[in-house]
C-alpha cells in the first residue's frame, strides 16, 4: 500500500513545510531599512577613501600602488625657511601637497594605497553611499592649497633655486680666483726655487681644489648652502 | 434593486463595470499581499517605500506597465499574438458573472452557474495556447503546451470535485448552493463533517486542482520562470503583458470566490449572529483567505515535474475525487435518506 503512504506522506510534508514557512511570519525580519535607518558594515569594510592631508608626506607611494591610477598627486618642494612640520609619527614633511586627487570613480576598492601609505593617512571609511549625479562628483580633492598658495610655494622654491645658483656661481668664481692666485703663487714659488736650490724633503702645497672648496660658503655667509636645492 | 436586476440594459453594464474594477483592484492588492506575505515568510520586509507598508508599489508598477512600449517581434503570428491576452482575460473577467455576492444578488444568477464557470474558465487554455502558439518562440510554446496539458487534466478532478457539492444541494445555481450551506459554519460544506463527510474530501480535492487551473506553484509549470524564462507570456510587454497578468490574479481570486461559494458558504456569515455583515465582506473574506493560502503554498512548495504533475492529476486526484463522489452520494442516499 505504498501509494496510500505516498499520498498521506506527500499531503503530511507539505503541511509540514507549510507550518515552519508559517513561523518564519513570526520572526524579526533581517531587512535594515537603510536610507531610513543606519546600515551596518563589517570591520574592514573597504569603503570610501579619505586621505588625512595633516599626515600626508606626499610620497606618492599610494599612486604608484593604485592598479587603476585613480590617484593624482602633485607636490611642490618646501624651500628650508618654511617648516610644514611633523606628522602624527613623526615623519618631517618636506614637500607642499599642490593636488592630491582621488577618482573614487575609477577606485576598484582592493585597498592596495592603504597598504603602501607609510603614515597611515590614506585609509578606506565604511562609508558606501556617497553615489553621485555626475561622474564628476567622485572626484574628490583633499589638497587645500589654494592657487596662489602653489603658484607661492612654487615662486619660493625657484627664487631659492635662482639664489642658490647665484651663490654656486660667485663661490665658482671665488674659488677659480683663488686657484688662479695660488698656481701664480706656486708659479713665483717654483721660479724662486728654481733660482735658488730646492729644499730636500719640503712638503707640496695643498692643491686649490681641496682647499677652495670648503672655503667658499664662508666667503657669503647669507646664502644657504649651494648643494640644497639640488636635493 | 429588483427594478435593477430586471432591467438587463441596466444591471448588465453595471456589473462588467464593477467586475472590471474589483478586477483591476484585485490584481493591485493581490500582488501586494503576495510580495508581503512572501517576504513575510522569508524573514523579509517586502515593498516598505510607497505609502504604508508599501501598498502603492503595485500602483506605480501598473502606471510602467501601461506606459512601456507594445513590442510585436518580428516572425509571430499577429492576429493571435493581439488576441489571446484579450481572450485570456475576458475568460476570467466572464467567470466572475455568477459569483453570488449576497442572499438573492448576483450579478447574473444562472441555473447552470456551476457549469457556466467550468466552461468559461476553460477559454483561458485557449488563450494560452494562442499566446504560445503565436509567439513563435520555443519557451511560449512549451509553456503554452504544459499550461493546456495542465487544464485540461485536472478540469477533471476539478469538475468530478464540483459534482459532489452539486449533487449534496441538488441545484448548479451557485446561489442555491450558498443557500444550502446556511445557519453557520459548522454547515460550511467544507467543514460540515456531520452532513457529508466526503465533502471535505472533495474540498481538499477542489482546491489541489483549483491551484493547478490557475498555474500556480506547485503547479506553476507553463510560467516556470527559472526553466522557461516567463512560459506562454515570454514575448509580451507593455500592456498586453499586463492583461495577461491582470488575468492570472483574476483567477486566483476567482478560483478563491468559487472554493468558498462551493465549500466554505459564500456569503454566509460565520455565525447567524453576525448577518448584519454585507455578504461581500463574507464572500471576499473568505477568497482572499484562499488567495493568502495560495501564496503561502508557492512560498513552500517546490514546482512539480511534468510527469509528476500528470500522476498527481490522474493517479491521485482522478481516482480519489470519484471515490468522493461514489461514497458522498451514497452516504447521502442511504444516511440522510
Amino acid at each position: 500500500m505504498a501509494y496510500f503512504g505516498d499520498i498521506a506522506e506527500g499531503l503530511m510534508t507539505a503541511f509540514k513545510g507549510m507550518g515552519i514557512t508559517l513561523s518564519r511570519v513570526r520572526e524579526k525580519p533581517n531587512t535594515v531599512q537603510w536610507p531610513h535607518e543606519a546600515a551596518t558594515t563589517k570591520a574592514r569594510t573597504r569603503g570610501e577613501l579619505f586621505n588625512n592631508i595633516d599626515d600626508c608626506i606626499g610620497c606618492m607611494n599610494c599612486a604608484k600602488a593604485c592598479p587603476v591610477d585613480c590617484i593624482d598627486i602633485v607636490t611642490v618642494k618646501s624651500t628650508k625657511a618654511v617648516d610644514l612640520g611633523r606628522t602624527s609619527n613623526g615623519k618631517k614633511k618636506t614637500l607642499h601637497l599642490a593636488t592630491f586627487d582621488i577618482d573614487m570613480a575609477k577606485c576598484c576598492y582592493c585597498g592596495l594605497c592603504v597598504e603602501a601609505c607609510p603614515t597611515e593617512c590614506l585609509v578606506m571609511t565604511e562609508k558606501f553611499d556617497y553615489s553621485t549625479a555626475t561622474v564628476t562628483g567622485l572626484h574628490y580633492s583633499f589638497a587645500r592649497m589654494s592657487e596662489s598658495d602653489v603658484r607661492a610655494a612654487q615662486e619660493a622654491l625657484e627664487e631659492e633655486k635662482r639664489l642658490a645658483a647665484i651663490a654656486a656661481a660667485e663661490a665658482k668664481v671665488k674659488a677659480e680666483a683663488e686657484a688662479r692666485a695660488k698656481a701664480e703663487a706656486e708659479a713665483r714659488a717654483a721660479a724662486e726655487a728654481a733660482a735658488a736650490p730646492a729644499p730636500a724633503g719640503s712638503e707640496p702645497t695643498p692643491t686649490p681644489e681641496q682647499s677652495a672648496a670648503p672655503d667658499a660658503p664662508q666667503a657669503d655667509a647669507g646664502t644657504p648652502a649651494p648643494d640644497a636645492p639640488t636635493a | 434593486m429588483d427594478f435593477l436586476m430586471g432591467n438587463i440594459w441596466l444591471w448588465g453594464p453595471i456589473t462588467a463595470v464593477v467586475i472590471a474594477a474589483v478586477i483591476t483592484v484585485n490584481a493591485l492588492v493581490s500582488v501586494w499581499l503576495e510580495r508581503k506575505v512572501s517576504a513575510w515568510m522569508q524573514n523579509r520586509l517586502g515593498p516598505m517605500e510607497n505609502g504604508p507598508q508599501g501598498i502603492l508599489q503595485t500602483v506605480i508598477d501598473a502606471v510602467k506597465l501601461i506606459l512601456k512600449e507594445d513590442i510585436i517581434a518580428r516572425g509571430i503570428d499577429r492576429p493571435l499574438f493581439k488576441m489571446a491576452p484579450y481572450i485570456v482575460f475576458g475568460a476570467s473577467f466572464a467567470v466572475f458573472a455568477v459569483t453570488p455576492l449576497a442572499r438573492g444578488i448576483s450579478p447574473a444568477d444562472l441555473d447552470v452557474g456551476v457549469f457556466y464557470v467550468l466552461a468559461i474558465s476553460s477559454f483561458v487554455a485557449v488563450g494560452i495556447m494562442m499566446a504560445g502558439w503565436s509567439s513563435n518562440n520555443k519557451w511560449s510554446l512549451y509553456g503554452a503546451l504544459r499550461g493546456v496539458a495542465q487544464a485540461v487534466s485536472y478540469e477533471v478532478p476539478l469538475s468530478i470535485a464540483v459534482l459532489t457539492v452539486v449533487m449534496a444541494a441538488g441545484s448548479m445555481s451557485l446561489q442555491t448552493v450558498c443557500v444550502a450551506q446556511d445557519g453557520g459554519f459548522w454547515n460550511w460544506n467544507g467543514l460540515a463533517l456531520h452532513r457529508n463527510p466526503f465533502l471535505v474530501g472533495s474540498f481538499l480535492i477542489y482546491f489541489i486542482a483549483s491551484l493547478a487551473e490557475v498555474n500556480r506553484t506547485p503547479f506553476d509549470l507553463p510560467e516556470a520562470e527559472s526553466e522557461l524564462v516567463g512560459g506562454y507570456h515570454t514575448e509580451y510587454s507593455g500592456m498586453r503583458f499586463a492583461l495577461f497578468f491582470l488575468a492570472e490574479y483574476a483567477n486566483m481570486l476567482a478560483a478563491g470566490i468559487l472554493a468558498s461559494v462551493l465549500f466554505l458558504g459564500g456569503w454566509q456569515p460565520l455565525l447567524p449572529a453576525l448577518d448584519f455583515v454585507p455578504g461581500p465582506v463574507w464572500l471576499f473574506g473568505k477568497a482572499y483567505f484562499f488567495v493568502v493560502v495560495q501564496i503561502w503554498i508557492r512560498m513552500t512548495l517546490p514546482r512539480l515535474r511534468v510527469d509528476q504533475l500528470m500522476y498527481v492529476c490522474w493517479k491521485v486526484l482522478v481516482p480519489s475525487a470519484l471515490a468522493m463522489l461514489v461514497l458522498g452520494g451514497l452516504w447521502q442516499l442511504m444516511i440522510q435518506g
